[in-house]
């Protein structure tokens, strides 16, 4: 009798050939095309990798099973994650699609994004997101029309940047938060704190150096390309969506947190002008929803330490041939940050505008 | 900004480790069993740098060194299960770096165990992400 695993193998080896026929002979528009190809190079190394697992002498050998169930898991997922992903957003590759997707290369193209653009499409259960693994950014269906929201799309691609330089982009982000952490540590020792306090503590550090610490470099960086349009995006976004800002979740920091580091940011590439009339509209929605800060909140968000990161992701960013937002120089930023502008100054009068601007830039790409 | 996005950054890095450490584990076993050549020397370096960093993160909850920082989960995942025996459980790392590091020091079965138990939590870690990405 086979081993469970060998026919299971062999089902896989003929869904990995599925996957490579209805890639090959997809027909997708220029735009997603160089996705089509690096996907389809995924799925070649993933069938190759299960003919080379399938026709191991060792195979049998009850000593090596578990790491080959480990293989065989591994491209399980390599196969679901590109059928449900790419393959599905490519083989329905919509007009708006390919709109965004030039969108997101003009916007990659004015910061310096150092790697192959990832195709965009609008069909997100989830806001916007990014699967980093598979080259491909969701948005909602409605954000192919709407530009307030944009800035957004930065923040998914800073997920790109950072999972593919970690050492050289989190890595000392997250030595400055151990430091800080370990210090702030040894002082509530020394000042006599209780255990409960001090572990509460040990338990902020471990979510900093966890998923907020690239959370708030993402968040860092869309300020850093995008000036004070982020910061707008994103007080928006927390009026629509948050429930309790300054509530902590183990895979997001605080929104309130949030809009402290963002504004942190905006200081360092933005007049301060900017800064102050992003800061009292967050003082309005505070007061709105009568959210009032929670005793513990500096001691898990302290002040300095967020004032340090942002300038230091700020030097980072710069190292990494990544360029920051300077008005008049990007002109999709320029678009996000003058539609901000318009719709405080306008809000009324925003929408005729923004259809404008939506429809000139379709003509630019010769999309109309 | 969706959860999606955290998740999907977590899944890359624990999967890639997860790869990672079980291709080593399989050269080594290969290795053993057909008498012949088994990890190069940089290769070792690498596995035991990766051994290293989980050391440091699994003591104190240390992490944010210049290391490699490895997926937080799959680190909560081995402190969870050597709790009671966590020191020793620090000494087999040790050791475990000292062996990778030293070409000339032949691989024997308690240095596969201890690279098994990682690659097991490493590997649980990458499928329990990946189902959080899809079954929220």
């Amino acid at each position: 009798m086979t081993h469970v695993l060998e026919p299971l193998l062999h089902d896989l080896a003929e869904r990995f050939r599925f996957l490579d026929e209805e890639i090959s002979k997809m027909q997708v528009p220029p735009e997603a095309e160089s996705c089509r190809q690096r996907i389809h190079r995924l799925v070649t190394i993933g069938k190759n990798r299960i003919d080379s697992v399938l026709a191991d002498p060792d195979i049998r050998r009850p000593e090596f099973a578990k790491n080959f169930y480990h293989t065989y898991k591994r491209l399980c997922e390599l196969a679901q994650a590109v059928d449900e992903g790419p393959l599905f957003a490519l083989s329905r590759f919509r007009e708006e699609d390919r709109f965004l997707t030039r969108v997101l290369g003009a916007v990659c193209q004015e910061f310096s994004f150092p790697y192959a653009v990832p195709i965009c499409a609008a069909m997100s259960s989830q806001y916007y997101c990014a699967m980093t693994g598979m080259d491909l950014v969701l948005v909602p269906h409605g954000e192919a029309t709407h530009l307030l929201g944009w800035a957004d799309l930065y923040h998914e691609l800073a997920h790109f940047i950072l999972a593919r330089n970690q050492l050289g982009l989190l890595q000392p982000l997250r030595k400055r938060v151990g430091d800080h952490f370990q210090k702030a540590t040894d002082d509530a020792v020394r000042q006599g704190w209780t255990s409960r306090a001090i572990d509460e503590l040990n338990a902020y550090r471990t979510l900093w150096l966890g998923d907020w610490i690239i959370e708030f470099a993402c968040d860092w960086f869309a300020t850093f390309a995008t000036g004070a349009s982020f910061a707008w995006s994103n007080l928006r976004l927390c009026a629509r969506m948050s429930t309790d800002v300054f509530g902590t979740a183990r895979s997001h920091p605080a929104d309130a947190a949030r809009a402290q580091a963002i504004l942190g940011m905006v200081s360092l590439v933005a007049t301060p002008e900017e800064g102050q009339k992003v800061d009292t509209q967050w003082r309005e929605l505070l007061g709105t929803i009568g959210a009032s800060e929670p005793q513990y909140f500096r001691i898990a968000y302290p002040e300095s330490l967020i004032r340090e990161l942002a300038a230091e992701a700020k030097q980072l960013f710069e190292a990494s041939g990544l360029q920051p937002y300077s008005r008049g120089s990007k002109p999709i930023a320029d678009l996000l940050n003058e539609a901000w502008e318009r719709f405080r100054i306008d809000p009324a009068r925003f929408s005729s505008w923004e259809n404008d601007q939506v429809r000139q830039l379709k003509k630019n790409f010769k999309l109309i | 900004m969706s959860e999606i996005s955290a998740l999907s950054h977590e899944y890359e890095a624990s999967a890639r480790l997860a790869e990672e450490l079980n291709e080593a584990i399989l050269t080594i076993k290969k290795s053993r069993l057909h008498q012949r050549i088994g990890l190069t020397e940089d290769q070792r370096k690498i596995l035991a740098g990766t051994v290293g960093a989980l050391r440091q993160q699994l003591e104190a909850g240390q992490g944010g060194g210049q290391s490699e920082f490895l997926p937080q989960e799959m680190v909560e995942r081995l402190s969870e299960r050597h709790r009671p025996r966590m020191a020793y459980f620090l000494d087999d790392l040790s050791r475990t770096v000292s062996v990778l590091g030293n070409d000339l020091v032949p691989l024997d079965d308690s240095i596969i165990g201890v690279l098994d138990e990682i690659c097991d939590a490493a590997d649980e870690t990458a499928s329990a992400v990946f189902r959080r990405m899809r079954r929220r």
